[in-house]
Formats: structure tokens, sequence, C-alpha cells
């Protein structure tokens, strides 16, 4: 007689298949809450690097200047329950994205001079698609980690 | 405590899944940072141009706490994907630490007035580790898409990615087996088990583009899909199944079969009463409230009764899969999910998970 480790694994694909699909009607904290933070560790120093996007040009640049101390801490949160002014609901377009991690953000300069009215961008949120015009960069944001370090 | 080893298994799995370094050996270098631009955004143009107030659910809670926030339209930032690369201090290389992070995603940053949360944590990135205390919340980033349609958004589409070693095989002989073998010694007899391959083949259906410039290699964080509601049920109404696939309204509605048209659609459906078909609640709730499973049926109940809360006694940092003897006392909004903890990135969290597997009950 042959017996093999199978129906374990069958049984641990179809929780993962059920988690699967019911990860679908939960709602993913696909947003961020950036709070400022008070850093009084970081050496007030800055770096220089090229940041470069995906979608470049025209959003390419070189030489920028990171401030390392100060700035943002971004965490990821969903968001619940909106309503406007008088506390009625207010409705939202079905824009989500997966779960985001944490970031560090930076006060950003870069040297390539922008164009005063901004550049044009289409875009969309949950509150409705429109055109942007986008000027100069200012923040960029790394991927954070947070727990405990010292083991 | 009660676990049983499906469940185990599948935390596991789960948190392979999430793990980054993972799902995408082999894959592209991505973007994993944020490059964030001052916009003026037309939104200001129209009557849209209001202070919403919103409740925040954090996704590390503790140590962050549920909030009610007031945001305020228009935007003031666009966050796009970008990569950092030829970091100098002082012209000579910079020596960051390695941290990754999973592909990053456009967003649209609203200002945003919180009540002070002053939240000591440690916390690292590639510039270093350091302990931050947070002071009040200014940014809300809300998910946003290219909306151009020249431009193709490269979001890697977060197709689930499911490794799986093949089981080995045991051949186990039969001891009432009765046989006459004459055995020659040069004779060597191979048992060679079946090769079992279960393939679950992912489908990539966005590749990242744009030059592969990012220092390090960040791996995707592995979420289904989320499906908008709409379309033909996909099964009989009034069974256990979701007949429209769990899909996804705006907030505070509830995707719905019509029985006349077999249609799926959004509904405004207030929270209480049995729950409906598929067993999840997603209705509006008051401030303050959200709408959950509680046997059988919807209520709103406080935020700090959802999934998300304490973790009690806390988990031990560095244990795996959050078997570190914590428990997760709180609800979640789909029927057959239970509140669990878990350990995604050394990070001890409670989640929803499908609790399937024979009665499988939440740690207690």
């Amino acid at each position: 007689m042959t017996r093999t480790r199978l129906v374990p694994l069958l049984s641990v694909a179809g929780v993962l298949a059920l988690w699967l699909a019911s990860a679908q009607a939960q709602v993913a904290a696909d947003h961020l809450k950036c709070f400022r933070v008070a850093d009084r560790t970081t050496p007030n120093t800055s770096v220089t690097a090229d940041v470069i996007p995906v979608d470049d040009p025209p959003f390419e640049d070189q030489n920028c200047r990171i401030r390392l101390r100060g700035g943002e801490f971004c965490t990821a949160v969903q968001k619940t329950n909106v309503r406007d002014r008088h506390g009625e609901p207010f409705d939202l377009l079905p824009i989500g994205g997966g779960a985001t991690g944490d970031y560090f953000c930076y006060r950003l300069r870069c040297p390539r001079a922008h164009p005063r009215k901004g550049i044009p961008f289409e875009v969309r949120d949950q509150f409705g698609a429109r055109t942007v015009h986008v000027k100069r960069p200012d923040l960029i944001c790394a991927p954070a980690e947070t727990g405990s370090f010292n083991q | 405590m009660i676990r049983t080893r499906p469940f185990r298994l599948a935390g596991a799995l789960l948190a392979l899944t999430l793990l980054p370094g993972v799902a995408a050996a082999g894959e592209p270098l991505a973007a994993d940072h944020l490059k964030c631009f001052q916009i003026k955004d037309e939104l200001g143009k129209t009557e849209r141009r209001t202070v919403l107030a919103t409740d925040l659910l954090p996704a590390k809670n503790p140590p962050f706490a549920s909030a009610t926030c007031k945001i305020r339209l228009p935007a003031s930032h666009l966050c796009i994907e970008a990569s950092k690369t030829n970091v100098l201090e002082g012209g000579a290389p910079y020596d960051g630490l390695p941290v990754v992070g999973a592909p990053a995603r456009k967003f649209l940053c609203y200002r945003m007035r919180c009540p002070r949360e002053r939240v000591e944590i440690e916390a690292r990135d590639q510039f270093g580790e350091r302990v931050i205390q947070t002071k009040k919340g200014s940014f809300l980033c809300v998910p946003a898409e290219d909306a151009s349609g020249a431009t193709p958004t490269p979001v890697v589409t977060p197709t689930p990615t499911l490794t799986v070693v093949a089981p080995t095989a045991t051949a186990t002989l039969n001891p009432t087996a009765t046989a006459t073998v004459t055995v020659t010694p040069t004779t060597t007899a191979t048992i060679v088990p079946p090769t079992v391959t279960p393939t679950i083949t992912p489908t990539p259906t966005a590749t990242p583009t744009g030059s592969p410039t990012s220092l390090f290699t960040p791996s995707p964080i592995v979420i289904p899909t989320p499906m908008p509601c709409g379309g033909p049920v996909s099964g009989p109404i009034g069974g256990d199944a979701d007949p429209c696939g769990g899909g996804i309204c705006p907030l505070g509605l509830v995707c719905l079969p019509d029985e006349s048209t077999e249609e799926c659609s959004c509904e405004d459906v207030p929270c209480g009463g049995p729950a409906p078909s598929g067993g999840v609640c997603s209705a509006l709730c008051p401030t303050g409230q959200l709408c959950i499973y509680d046997e059988g049926n919807c209520r709103c109940a406080p935020l700090n009764e959802a999934c998300g809360g304490d973790i009690v006694p806390p988990v031990l940092p560095g244990q795996p899969d959050g078997n570190g003897g914590g428990q997760c006392s709180g609800l979640c909004i789909g029927v057959g999910m239970v509140c669990l903890p878990v350990n995604v990135d050394g990070q001890d969290l409670c989640g929803c998970f499908a609790g399937a597997g024979g009665g499988e009950t939440p740690v207690q």
C-alpha cells in the first residue's frame, strides 16, 4: 500500500483557497496614514541620489538632495465610514489596491526646474477622475520596517 | 490553546506568501519607493472641495490606534512609484541597510487632521534604525490609478502565487503479502516514488517596466485582486456560497444578487439582522463603528471589537507564524473568518483568516 502526504497538502490548499476567496471580500489596508515624527537620533545630514520613477519621463530627477532628519512616518490603514460635513455617507469610486507597507518619507530637493504651472497628469482615485498639475517633488518615501531590532 | 495542524500549515503557507523573497524569486527589480510631488488638483474647482470625516483602522494595532480624522479635499500631493540609485554622501557611496519593500503604487495624498497620537516605535529603513515618536497625522494617501490610458500603469497585479514543495512519497510494504522471490545478488530494486508536482501557475498579467535601477530586490506582497461587484451570479441564490463572489462595492454598500435578473449589484443595506448570502457584513454604521459578522448576524460594533485589536498576551517578536501564545479576540466581517495572530515581517498582528478545515476555532 502506498501512502502519500497528498491529503494534508490538499487540506492546506483548500484552506488557502478559502482564505483567498474570503480575502476578496475583506477591505485591505491600502491607504497610508502619515505622521510627522520626532527623531532625535538621526544625524542632521543629507545624501544625494537619482530618483527614477517608473513612468519616466517626465518625472525623472537626478542628483536630488534627501534630508535625513525629520520627515514623516507612514503606516497602512483602512478607511471606513466616510461622511461629509452633514454626516451623510460620501460616495466613493471602487478603486483600491493591495495592502501596503510602511514608509519613511524625507524632504527632497531636486535641481531640475519644473514648469511653474506643472505637468498635466490624468489620474483617478476614490474621490474621482481628474487632471492634476504635477509641480516639483518634495518628498521621497523609502520602505520601512518596525519592531525590535536589538536581538 | 487548541490549534490543529491544517491551520498551522495554512498559517505557515500564508506567511510564506506574504514574506518578501519567496514569491518573487527571479522577478525583475521593481520600484519600492514613492516620489511625491506637489500638485494642483482640479477636484478643487468643483463643489467637492470639502472636508470629510472618516474612521482610519491601522493595520498595525497596536501600537497605532483607530481614530476618526478629517481629510481635506482636494489632494495636495501625487506619489508615484520610483527607485533610488546612485546614493552618495559627501561624494562617497552611501552604505545603506538592506531594507526592501513591496513594489510601490500610485497615491493621491490629502491633508488630514487627526487627534494627537503619540506613539513611540522602533523603526528602520535603508538610512538606519532609530526610535521615533509620532506627532499628529498629517496626510492620508489614497490608492490612485493613471487615468490617461496612454501610459500603462505598471502596477504589479497581485496574482496569488503559491509555491508548493512536492510531497515525498512513502512506500509501505504490505506485511501480509507473501512472495517467493529469487534474488540475484547483482539486482538492484529501485522503488521510484511517484513524482507529484502540484503546479499552480500564476498568471503574470502585468510586468513591471522601467530600468531596474533599484539598489535592492523588493518582492511583491501577494494579495488577491479585489473584483468589482457586477455581472451575473456565479451560483445559486440563497445557498451557503456567495453567488456574487464577494464583489467589492463602494464603502457602505453590499454586493447582493437580484433574484429576478440574477445579476449582482451594489445595494444600500443597513447593518443589522441576518447576514446576507455569503456572510459578508459591509454596510454602513455610525461613525466610530464597523459592521461585523457575529453568529449569523451583522451588527454595528465599536472599532475596538473588530479584528486588528490587541494581541493578549503579546506575541514574542521573532516567533514564527504568531505562535508565541498570543490571542486575538476581535471579530471579522465575514462568515467563517476568525481573528487570529500572525507574524508578518516580524510584526505581530491580528488578522481575519478562513477558519475552515474541520471546525477550526480561534485561539481562546
